[in-house]
């Protein structure tokens, strides 16, 4: 027989369970109710785009620790933290397909990710039939494009640049600058690869240049030496090498392009500022062009900064002071999307996702680590990148962020938003 | 295109294929001898790479030092894999062996990647920039190091089972296992040496092209998918098969990106191996299966 102690402990519990249900949390002692928001994030976790991918989630876990260490934010009358779980998409469609399916299942209320454009593609449908906001970074045109409309994915966007923004500046800095107009065209053979080599194209044949022959699309992953192709390049008579792939790709096809001593011009993709690529290539990069994306103030550069870049100094510092490391681009997808979120929360007094999301489309401007930028409704971010070079193995800013837009325009919030 | 790129196409390809063959020896090694496809070699492939890295960058080793260390502990590994995993399941039948072979390989990339973490390593060649040019054909010292290092290992292997006496024991059990017991020759202790020596081959490879491929922990399972498809095609357990095998898909890949499209290149190499694979099953030098 239950005793009357028994029975007020079991209703007690009871009670403090339908408040739990209710309330999302604790009232913390008095204070403001505390609601956690589950961001998941579908990445490259192992496999080729490992290192990548685990970088974009150390930026996303270290944004979150400060936001909760500091007491979390408000949002309306309540407090809220942050909580990141992770699903390893290895950069396929295959397994970003099951990664997005667990992410569904564990009831994730946004998402961040890809970083891999196939991968990307695979799961927007997926996404867009939970509702789920997805914080894309991969750069395949199609993901703010056609596959979006396909997928009726109206609440995902993409947080940096799309093959367009990064390609744009690159081929009117050759142009323009450089005088190269002939280019000889290699890429892995991936949305990622063909969205860059055609943007690099048609900015190139815009100002009137052109490629020598039909690009070389290397398979991927699996290729690993890269002369064959560099010894057509090195025939083809053309000015220079536009060569797009990931880290581990661009360092093969950098130290084979010296190897054969090339002497032509060498134009890469934002890639090429990875850390782990001027460890390996060093000097040998020098000369080099590429779009920066990331700017933390402290690379040498030839222009007047205009744009304060305010995130990307909050964190470069907060990755220094706590994990001792300078922080890359890569750091800057899982930082960029805990604090778009974050900001568009605030604003929008809600944690509710189609609302952050609307708020996130309105065209309001966010801080974010590549600038204060806002989005268009095609779901890409409104931002541009500039381009940099190497200058005795260090990286040297040489235009900034306004290159694309100046006369001779290449690039415009149209050319974002294809319809 | 001209003489001078249709040579320099041939010393890309010669040099594709020196990185398969190493590869492909052990693993038609271990095949012949033990009927095992042995895919944790591509693990060892990548520690090969890891141990040259830091026997280099963090004990100041010599490279040339550096190979044979990442050989001698690929080698030991192997023969702990054969010792304490393959010989326990191999009664059980091959399919064990074949995920034991997967498992062992999914278990050291992500032990690679826990220990030395996802970042590209390169090793710094004790040859530099240096090269060799010959009317426009270039070849650079540290490639030419490895054709003549991948040389040596395959005409020692060569010889060593030709005419050493445990060579010879390794070809008996390899080619009448019952008949190698009958005359006493100890096939379990010539196994775990099958082991060891496919072991260091792998781990020579890696150890080699780590100074001109930029590696992390994932680059094992990507070399050993090649290799093992030369294999077969070459004819599972023949040696000879193994490096013409390897030196036909080099070319092929090669002669492919060179003359039609790089994406076609694993296409070509591909067809090339079911085609012959219809004509001999058994491979290109393959024995015939009973």
């Amino acid at each position: 027989m239950r005793t009357r102690r028994s029975v007020l402990v079991s209703c007690s519990a009871a009670l403090v369970g339908v408040l739990l249900l209710a309330g999302g949390g604790l009232p913390a002692t008095g204070g403001p109710a505390v609601e956690t928001v589950t961001v998941g994030f579908a990445l490259p976790l192992s496999g080729a785009a490992a290192r990548e991918g685990q970088e974009s989630l150390e930026g996303a876990q270290l944004a979150a620790r400060l936001l909760n260490e500091a007491g979390g934010f408000r949002v309306g009358g309540r407090v809220v933290r942050f909580e990141i779980i992770s699903e390893d998409d290895r950069c396929a469609p295959a397994p970003a397909t099951e990664a997005a399916n667990r992410l569904v299942a564990r009831r994730v209320q946004f998402v961040g990710g890809s970083f891999c454009s196939s991968a990307a593609l695979a799961q927007q449908p997926i996404f867009a039939q939970a509702r789920i906001p997805q914080v894309i970074y991969a750069y395949a045109t199609d993901l703010t494009g056609a596959a979006r409309q396909r997928a009726g994915a109206v609440l995902s966007v993409r947080l940096g640049p799309q093959a367009a923004v990064e390609m744009a500046p690159l081929a009117k800095y050759a142009v323009t600058v450089n005088n190269h107009r002939r280019f000889f065209a290699m890429a892995q053979n991936t949305d990622f690869g063909r969205s860059m080599i055609a943007e690099f194209r048609r900015v190139l044949e815009r100002l009137g240049g052109g490629f020598v022959a039909e690009p070389e699309f290397y398979t991927f992953p699996g290729t690993t030496d890269f002369r064959t192709i560099l010894t057509k390049a090195r025939g083809s008579g053309a000015d220079a090498l536009v060569a797009i792939g990931l880290v581990g790709e661009m360092i093969g096809v950098s130290l084979q392009f010296r190897e054969l001593g090339l002497a032509m011009g060498f134009y890469g993709s934002d890639l090429l500022e990875d850390p782990a690529y001027q460890d390996a290539v060093g000097a040998r990069a020098d000369g080099f062009f590429y779009p920066w994306v990331y700017d933390d103030g402290v690379d040498r550069r030839r222009f007047t900064r205009v744009e304060p870049e305010r995130m990307a100094r909050e964190m470069s510092l907060a990755f220094l002071n706590i994990l001792r490391k300078r922080a890359t681009r890569n750091h800057g997808w899982g930082w960029g999307t805990i604090h778009l979120l974050k900001q568009a929360m605030e604003r929008e007094g809600s944690t509710e996702p189609e609302r952050v999301m609307r708020r996130v489309l309105s065209g309001a401007r966010f801080d974010l680590p590549f600038g204060t930028y806002g989005f268009l409704p095609c779901g890409q971010a409104d931002m541009r990148v500039g381009v940099a070079t190497y200058v005795e193995g260090r990286r040297t800013l040489l235009v900034d962020r306004d290159f694309a837009g100046r006369p001779p325009a290449v690039l415009s919030a149209t050319d974002l938003c294809p319809r | 295109m001209d003489l001078t790129t249709a040579l320099q196409f041939a010393v890309n390809g010669l040099f594709i294929s020196a990185a398969y063959a190493l590869v492909a020896l052990g693993l038609t090694l271990v095949f012949g001898v033990l009927h095992i496809a042995d895919f944790a070699q591509g693990a060892l492939y990548m520690l090969g790479a890891y141990v040259s890295f830091y026997a280099t960058q963090r004990l100041g080793l010599s490279y040339f030092v550096s190979v044979p260390v990442a050989m001698g502990l690929t080698g030991a590994l192997a023969t702990l894999n054969g010792a304490l995993v393959y010989r326990p399941l191999q009664r059980h039948g091959g399919a064990l062996t074949f995920i034991a072979a997967l498992g062992i390989l999914l278990i050291l990339q992500n032990l690679a990647l826990w220990l030395f973490g996802g970042d590209f390593r390169l090793i710094a060649s004790p040859f530099q920039e240096g090269k060799i040019t010959a009317g426009g054909v270039v070849l650079t010292h540290h490639q030419a190091f490895v054709l003549g290092v991948t040389a040596v290992l395959l005409t020692g292997v060569w010889f060593g089972l030709r005419y050493t006496k445990p060579g010879k024991a390794l070809r008996a059990v390899a080619q009448q296992p019952e008949a190698a017991r009958l005359v006493g020759i100890d096939s379990a202790r010539l196994g775990l040496a099958a082991f060891a020596l496919a072991g260091a081959l792998a781990g020579a490879a890696g150890a080699l092209m780590s100074p001109m491929r930029a590696f992390d922990p994932h680059i094992g399972a990507i070399v050993i998918l090649k290799s093992f498809a030369i294999v077969i095609f070459g004819g599972m357990g023949s040696i000879p098969g193994a490096i013409v095998g390897a030196l036909a898909v080099g070319m092929a890949e090669t002669f492919t990106a060179a003359y039609l499209a790089a994406e076609f290149a694993d296409l070509a190499s591909f067809a090339l191996m079911i085609v012959v694979l219809f004509a001999r099953p058994q491979g290109l030098l393959g024995r015939a299966w009973a």
